[in-house]
């Protein structure tokens, strides 16, 4: 067997594992740790939360929620001091750390700090005067997207969605945030504060073009494997799949930019389990979690791309692919990080993209 | 007054209380708080206000598309019933047994999930699918159209879902009128257009009513639908306040917004329950000056 210098350090990685299992183990014996995060999305992976027990001694209780508001409601609502750790994506760190939900991160006590992307590390979103209030975890790119076929030779701008001969073909990502930061991509504006205006404008004009305004992957497969559609925006983890299952298709960064969301780790306000929840994090940030997580994830588990870079590093080369994790992170291009938006600008951009949709 | 009486008197309240507190539960207390959010932009507790309502009448497009949801759903409600009435005649005078069978397989496409009946009717309405191949066979539509992704997917989906429900309150309105006023007036020498346009019509217009007005006000507070199958053009204001309710964390100018809704929807549902009355008494203002003149 080939054994490449990935495939050696993924098995390192999982080898060592069990050698900071022992270290561990029984220093939390008998505790909870509550979890709140999206459902079959990595917090509740039964494998990777066995190893947690095996390391810990505790054991992981998980409550869901169904949308990022949804998560600082039920913060709001008596999940402080009850819930421990919770799943905030980057957009909603800021409110939640406004509304006292969170509690500041020594980022000393994250062993993987040093190893995590700085456009993650370093970013204001994750900071409210001068303290860390979340962790960040794993990261997705909304990019273009196109059919081979129509396409022999890929574009390289997001000026294909806009051109007159993609009127009919093109499938839009029916969200307000990823469709004001393309226009803005697209115009050449600075994706964190565009010139509204125009950014209307350009959406009306794409709007022209689109067949669909989709909302969830099944939305997009559907058109997309019909031929309805040709083109469009699309998550980085759905186009590795499509590809991993033989759809042909060119998931493209383009020269104008790209947009990336991201998901975070927080602590939640006067959690009882601080030292506990400290350690989740680290165990879940931890290349060991991620090669377990990705590599064998249980039923219906959601996967996406490591923000520690080791951790991508020690993926196997096929996994790694399937989520474009490689191509996401060796990406130099501009970069429209969906990062917090005040409650004033979510509205207003809102409201500009409902006015797009009903026009 | 004596204890049987008493009883007697207590009887309908005591009947009723189940119901009243199921509708005091699920519809006044909810309602109450949608208004009340409605007046509380700043959240529940804060002060309260008409900005909601000023946001809404300030920005056009709000009206617009309360007019083009309503109209949707009218339309698809029509269709519906359209559609509806021949089945629903034709079951009223078939044996039982045969009804009854029929009647399973009307039903159940209505116990079947939405989603499911949504994702179905794309095997219907594709590119590929019979259905435009018919179309394009006379003519509607060129090679490789479809109506996914259009206002008219939306009307069609509404239209198969509640299909069933508009048969069922035809049916059960169609089944009362008797074999033997027909065959009566058949006797007297009215022909089978006669028939149906005199008896068979107004005795089931209040089941066509009751019929419009239950199919029509679900469709008013549809998005899924418009969501996955009405393409860029479909959106329809039950998407709006969706939206307002979740991403946009607004849920004040969300609750403003369905109460447009549900008074533009009470509106014309009371409209079109005027109409089986008006008729009658245009009817009975006709008889009576005939009357007088004979």
């Amino acid at each position: 067997m080939l054994m490449t210098r990935r495939s050696i350090l993924a098995a390192g990685v999982l080898i060592a594992a069990p050698g900071f299992a022992r270290a561990q183990t029984r220093a939390f014996a008998g505790k909870t740790l509550t979890v709140a995060s999206w459902q079959n999305y990595g917090a509740d992976d039964p494998a990777t939360l066995k190893m947690f027990t095996d390391m810990t001694g505790a054991t992981v209780k998980n409550v869901f929620f169904t949308s990022e508001d949804g998560l600082l409601q039920m913060l709001r609502q008596g999940g402080v001091g009850h819930i421990d750790a919770c799943l905030p994506n980057l957009q909603y760190v800021l409110p939640g750390a406004q509304q006292s939900l969170f509690t500041p991160i020594d980022t000393a006590k994250i062993t993987t700090w040093k190893d995590l992307e700085p456009r993650f590390a370093d970013d204001p979103s994750i900071r409210l005067d001068g303290k860390v209030y979340a962790t960040p975890w794993v990261q997705g790119a909304t990019s273009l997207a196109v059919n081979p076929t129509a396409f022999p030779t890929p574009p390289k701008s997001w000026k294909v969605l806009w051109a007159p001969s993609s009127q009919g073909k093109v499938g839009f990502f029916d969200d307000p945030t990823t469709a004001i930061m393309t226009a803005a991509l697209y115009l050449g504006d600075d994706p964190q504060k565009p010139d509204l205006a125009k950014v209307r404008q350009a959406l009306l004009d794409l709007k022209k073009n689109v067949k669909l305004f989709w909302s969830s992957g099944d939305d997009w497969n559907k058109a997309y494997t019909t031929g309805a559609i040709t083109m469009g925006n699309l998550w980085s983890g759905l186009a590795g799949t499509l590809k991993t299952n033989g759809t042909a298709v060119d998931f493209i960064f383009p020269d104008d930019g790209t947009v990336v969301w991201g998901d975070t780790w927080a602590i939640v306000k006067d959690t009882p389990n601080l030292d506990l929840a400290y350690a989740w994090i680290n165990f879940v940030t931890s290349p060991a979690y991620f090669v377990q997580w990705i590599t064998k994830p249980g039923p219906n588990q959601e996967l996406a791309v490591p923000v520690n870079q080791q951790a991508v590093k020690a993926l196997p080369q096929a996994a790694s692919d399937k989520l474009m994790a490689g191509r996401l992170l060796g990406y130099t291009g501009k970069v429209a990080l969906q990062a917090g938006l005040s409650a004033a600008d979510l509205k207003k951009w809102t409201q500009l993209w409902e006015e797009v949709k009903a026009s | 007054m004596t204890r049987r009486r008493l009883l007697q008197a207590l009887t309908t309240p005591i009947l009723l209380l189940p119901a009243a507190l199921v509708v005091a539960l699920m519809v006044v207390i909810p309602l109450a708080v949608l208004v009340w959010y409605s007046f509380a932009p700043d959240g529940p507790g804060a002060r309260l206000s008409l900005d909601s309502y000023r946001r809404m009448v300030a920005t056009p497009l709000y009206g617009r598309l309360a007019l083009k949801t309503l109209w949707t759903a009218g339309i698809a409600a029509l269709i519906t019933s359209a559609i509806a009435w021949c089945p629903a005649w034709a079951l009223s005078r078939l044996p039982a047994r045969a009804r009854n069978l029929i009647l399973l397989v009307i039903v159940i496409p209505y116990l079947t999930s939405y989603l499911l009946l949504i994702y179905s009717i794309y095997v219907v309405l594709g590119p590929g699918s019979p259905a435009m191949a018919l179309f394009r066979l006379i003519g509607f539509a060129g090679p490789g159209a479809s109506i996914l992704y259009t206002p008219t997917a939306t009307v069609v989906m509404l239209v198969y879902e509640n299909l069933p429900l508009m048969i069922f309150v035809l049916f059960s309105g169609m089944q009362r009128i008797e074999g033997t006023l027909l065959a009566a007036a058949g006797s007297l020498g009215a022909g089978r257009w006669s028939r149906i346009r005199h008896i068979v019509f107004p005795m089931s217009a209040p089941a066509l009513v009751s019929g419009l007005v239950m199919v029509f006000v679900p469709m008013g507070g549809a998005f899924v639908e418009s969501q996955i199958l009405g393409g860029p053009n479909g959106l329809l204001l039950g998407n709006v306040i969706a939206d307002q309710m979740t991403r946009a964390d607004d849920p004040s100018f969300g609750s403003a917004l369905s109460l447009l809704l549900l008074l533009g929807t009470l509106a014309l549902s009371g409209l079109v329950s005027l109409v089986g009355p008006v008729l009658e008494w245009l009817r009975s203002d006709r008889r009576t000056r005939d009357v007088r003149l004979a």
